[in-house]
């Protein structure tokens, strides 16, 4: 008897007290698939279909490759040079971690499609370092002109009087 | 920073002789000697970086911005490039000065860096300039 009241308990029940599991449920469906289709669309941001349903690159990244083409076609040769008399940080001279460099003389040379505020500003207001921009065009030619100096540097005057020349700039730790 | 007053360059290899090293480190060196920082507030550093390049550069760009962390400044403004190419080395000195002081009265205000006396800092700078004669021929820039 008691089993036969529970089946049809529910049935027996008004209208206004009926538990409404399926909607919540499909409120719950709706926020995942609207979360999910968010998570797609920021996953994949960096392409877009155009009217005729062809895939191709974001206007945001056209625009950021744009950008990056024309810093590699200009960018910049530069050397660093001690604007004060002092102890700076050698990365060529053995087993001393420190050179004394005259005002003027060099430290490094680089190349950059950057300014020095992001890799160089703290060593500007740092180390009495001067930038001084010494070629601009293709990122090639920058290198090309970046090797020529470090190469050559061994034979420079403010080099060869010391008693133990170094292979490259003090501040460049490699060739290139 | 190296010292509470930096003064350094960014500079086009054909005019580098003008801005450094003589007059970035005499503009240093007078507000070193002359200037202390620390009693006009919570400010350890102020680094001034000069750039004097081509018109067309576009890799180095005018910036002011404070480290709360360390307490500094680094500052990077531009000079006209053709401005200082045809002036002597004197004159470039009073541009640098001009545009220190410039930089100094415009930012300063707009930036807000807390317990530090900018007003004053700026009247001192402005006094020590026009006592070294750098202000009297100088155009603002």
């Amino acid at each position: 008897m008691n089993a036969v009241n529970k089946k049809y308990r529910s049935v027996n029940q008004p209208p206004g007290l009926k538990p409404q599991p399926r909607r919540s449920f499909l409120l719950f469906f709706l926020i995942c698939v609207i979360l999910g289709a968010f998570a797609a669309w920021k996953g994949t941001d960096f392409l877009e279909i155009d009217e005729d349903g062809n895939i191709d690159i974001s206007s945001k990244r056209q625009k950021q490759f744009k950008k990056r083409l024309k810093q590699i076609r200009k960018s910049e040769q530069y050397v660093l040079l001690a604007e004060m008399d002092g102890f700076y940080p050698c990365y060529n001279c053995g087993t001393e971690t420190l050179i004394f460099l005259f005002k003027g003389e060099i430290w490094k040379y680089g190349v950059t499609i950057q300014g020095p505020k992001g890799r160089y500003g703290k060593m500007l207001s740092g180390m009495a370092l001067l930038y001084k921009v010494e070629f601009i065009g293709p990122m090639q030619d920058c290198l090309e002109q970046e090797a020529i100096k470090i190469y050559h540097y061994a034979k420079l005057p403010e080099n060869l009087k010391r008693d133990h020349p170094i292979i490259r700039p003090p501040g460049n730790r490699v060739d290139l | 920073m190296y010292a509470p007053f930096v003064i350094s360059g960014i500079v086009w290899h054909e005019v580098s002789d003008k801005i450094a090293i003589v007059n970035t480190n005499a503009l240093k060196d007078v507000l070193n000697e002359h200037l202390q920082l620390d009693t006009y507030g919570a400010l350890s550093g102020i680094a001034f970086i000069y750039i004097v390049t081509q018109p067309d550069d576009e890799i180095h760009e005018e910036c002011f911005s404070y480290s709360r962390k360390n307490k500094e400044l680094y500052i990077q403004m531009r000079l006209p490039y053709a401005e200082v190419r045809s002036a002597s080395s004197p004159e470039v000195l009073h541009m640098m000065a001009a545009k220190y002081l410039q930089t100094m009265q415009e930012w300063l205000p707009r930036k807000k860096i807390p317990n530090f006396d900018h007003s004053r800092f700026v009247a001192d700078v402005q006094d020590l300039f026009e006592q070294q004669g750098w202000l009297q021929v100088a155009e603002v820039v």
